[in-house]
């Protein structure tokens, strides 16, 4: 699926969260968005999801605008925080819903989480826990993979390498990797991981103040040196500390 | 200055909590409820001083409510239950640099220095002005007054002892159990003993005796030497504590798949209301007071007392089959706000989610439904009048609930009681529930005076059909209205979480 943002503006009173005049993300692409805190990622991901009202302009996913039409939703696949989880419910049950609200039937929702076993670790499939007493790495597995049951052509991630375990993060990054160029979906990650986003992303986009500020081709890790001269911490940033 | 500090940061946390800081409606409604039960506490002493000096000539007002104390000091008891413990306020505090008996010391002086602990006084001191001042004068008011406030903080002691021992070990429960069932074993075969020594001890406080104030005291410094002692072992407990992790049976309600997409979002509301400490008492609650109606509308329903109280006999059944849907689907939408970016990002799921809640409420009404029916079959109560309530319920009374959709839009946290904060969610709510009580029994009330109550049932069940019948427009309409305020909804659930 390809996006297409337009004019889109986003405030908290004096403050610009998202500011972004054009932007297109083609389809098959992974886009990696990284930025400082409060540059503007998860509020830009909000509004592609239409979990946010636009101040102005818009977000087209396969030229539907995202406000206007639901359409996208059986294709696009998403994880942002623990409030897209149920967490009354075991992580089985979870999948079964989630998977039975996309049409799927138990068998072949089994089927597809049985993809994610290794991921798993053998701490969530089964498991009689409800997913409120799981710990963070854990719900952040079982969101991510509720994300992916359905296959969407578009898979929307905020932070997804957050509270994972080393094992597990590198399992993501491969789970990621293999299920782009495998279904060819558009996959947009947000991650203050800078190795992971460079090892995973076809093209990053960096953030700033709700700008985008520097959209990077990132292949063969071609973005990684600039990524880091921008996050480094600089002879400048010292000094204009010590005279604080 | 530390019991300043502590105090402050609980102040700044009540005032500054997201469901009370954003809810404007939840700030009047608590201090609209103080001021209620103080008004209430003013009431009952100037009516117990009344009722003592009319019913019991023989002996002098004070001394009946004396001989009573003890009651009074269990229902207070069983108050504190809402409050929380100091071993439970001490974690944020924990690794500052001060030592940790210190800290602890501080929140039990505050457990004694609370506010709460004079609430009280608004039933004892106009008790006192009226039946003691003519023998004791002001100064035995005053005396009466502090000796209950005493005695409530020695209870409040008393209370936070008790708690913090079962929250270590269910067991304890017998530590209350024992003694409150002990004093009313001694009462019951002593010739009233109990009352009698509440009644000396009473009588102390008023003349200002030395000893009996002394004995408090001993009792509060005791009490608290003992809190202080089990404290320690109490935070660690407090800081390990988890919910017990396993599920012991994982229900699949498989008999819901007959109903599609709606039948998951059914399982979910069912899963809502029996996993969450919230959802699951309100439950088991109603069913409780609903079998508890039902048994007396049993046993009531002869044709004169129907006659001569009809008003309660609604009251009864409305109760009975509106209750689950007050209690629960008033706060549509306030629970899902928990989780609704997950149910947003789904297409249709808003759809779903209304459809499965109005589907399992008016499922639930088979449980009042089987309540009521044998005093229709055996009692006085017609099988029309029943299922005429019973369609009003599924028809008028639950889709008016469901609206409440539109205007709930404070998160309620689902690990609270049902008086526990963000449970009330606005003005909407409180009205929208006291016309789905008080509406039905109106509008049967004015059918029964206009026609007679057979018709009255009929037109009920007519109504209620067309509510069912016409259920896909009006539920479409909401979520309609739903969809076009849901950015506004979204943040304000967001921001309330």
């Amino acid at each position: 699926m390809k996006i297409r943002i337009e004019q889109l503006k986003k405030c908290y009173g004096e403050k610009t969260a998202v500011d972004i005049p054009e932007y297109h993300i083609a389809q098959g692409e992974m886009l990696g968005l990284v930025g400082n805190n409060g540059a503007g990622k998860t509020t830009l991901f909000r509004l592609t999801l239409d979990l946010l009202k636009a101040d102005s302009g818009r977000v087209l996913i396969d030229n539907t605008d995202v406000s206007r039409n639901e359409s996208w939703k059986e294709t696009t696949g998403a994880y942002m925080d623990e409030s897209f989880l149920i967490d009354y419910l075991t992580p089985d049950e979870y999948f079964q819903f989630i998977g039975k609200i996309y049409g799927l039937d138990k068998a072949t929702i089994d089927k597809r989480t049985g993809r994610f076993d290794r991921f798993m670790n053998g701490e969530i499939k089964g498991e009689k826990t409800y997913i409120r007493n799981l710990s963070a790495g854990n719900r952040q597995k079982v969101g991510i993979i509720a994300a992916m049951m359905h296959n969407p052509s578009l898979l929307i991630l905020d932070e997804p390498f957050n509270f994972l375990d080393p094992t597990s993060q590198s399992a993501l990054k491969f789970l990621l990797k293999e299920y782009n160029q495998a279904t060819n979906a558009t996959i947009l990650v947000s991650s203050h991981n800078l190795l992971h986003t460079v090892d995973i992303s076809t093209r990053i986009a960096l953030l700033e103040h709700g700008s985008i500020i520097r959209d990077l081709p990132n292949e063969n890790g071609a973005a990684e040196k600039e990524l880091e001269s921008y996050f480094e911490w600089k002879e400048e940033d010292i000094s204009s500390e010590k005279e604080d | 200055m530390l019991l300043k500090l502590i105090r402050h940061n609980q102040h700044l946390a009540e005032r500054r909590s997201p469901i009370y800081d954003k809810n404007r409606y939840a700030k009047v409604l608590v201090h609209l409820f103080a001021a209620f039960w103080a008004a209430y506490l003013v009431f009952i002493g100037v009516s117990l001083s009344i009722a003592f000096k009319e019913g019991m000539p023989h002996r002098e007002a004070y001394d009946s409510l004396n001989g009573g104390l003890p009651l009074f000091l269990f229902i207070d008891f069983l108050i504190r239950f809402m409050l929380p413990l100091p071993a439970q306020e001490i974690r944020p505090y924990l690794l500052l640099p001060i030592p940790e008996r210190k800290l602890m010391n501080a929140l039990l002086l505050q457990v004694g220095l609370k506010l709460f602990n004079l609430f009280w006084l608004f039933l004892f001191i106009p008790f006192g002005l009226l039946t003691i001042t003519r023998f004791y004068g002001l100064g035995g008011v005053i005396g009466y007054a502090l000796g209950i406030w005493l005695l409530m903080v020695m209870n409040a002691y008393w209370s936070v002892l008790v708690r913090t021992l079962m929250r270590l070990h269910v067991g304890w429960i017998l530590l209350p159990a024992l003694l409150y069932g002990g004093l009313l074993a001694v009462e019951l075969l002593a010739d009233g003993m109990v009352s009698r020594t509440s009644m000396t001890l009473g009588d102390g406080i008023i003349r200002w005796s030395p000893l009996v104030y002394l004995a408090i005291l001993a009792g509060i410094v005791i009490l608290w030497h003992l809190n202080s002692l089990i404290q320690h072992a109490a935070i660690y407990h407090e800081l390990s504590r988890k919910e017990n992790a396993r599920v012991k049976h994982v229900s699949g309600y498989a008999w819901m798949d007959r109903f599609g997409e709606t039948g998951e979002y059914m399982r979910l509301e069912l899963k809502l209301i029996f996993r969450n400490k919230a959802t699951s008492t309100n439950f088991k609650t109603l069913t409780v007071i609903l079998l508890l109606f039902a048994l007396m509308l049993f046993g009531m329903t002869s044709d004169d007392e129907l006659r001569q109280s009809p008003f309660i006999v609604y009251f009864y059944c409305v109760y009975c089959f509106c209750a689950y849907g007050v209690a629960i689907l008033s706060r549509v939408m306030a629970y899902e706000g928990n989780y609704l970016d997950g149910i947003m990002a789904r297409k249709g799921s808003l759809y779903s989610l209304l459809k499965g809640k109005y589907y399992l409420h008016c499922l639930l009404l088979v449980i009042p439904l089987c309540c009521i029916l044998p005093s229709a079959i055996w009692g006085d109560l017609t099988i029309v009048f029943v299922f005429g309530m019973c369609f009003f319920t599924a028809g008028i009374t639950l889709p008016m609930l469901l609206q409440l959709a539109l205007f709930n839009d404070k998160t309620a946290p689902l690990t609270a009681s049902l008086w526990g904060k963000g449970q009330w969610n606005s003005a909407y709510q409180s009205v929208t529930v006291a016309a789905a009580l008080f509406l039905p029994i109106l509008f049967n009330k004015l059918l029964a005076s206009l026609l007679d109550e057979t018709t009255g049932g009929v037109i009920c069940i007519v109504l209620g059909a067309a509510g069912i019948l016409t259920q896909p427009l009006w539920l479409k309409a909401t979520c309609r209205q739903l969809m076009k305020k849901r950015y506004k909804m979204m943040e304000s659930l967001r921001n309330t979480k």
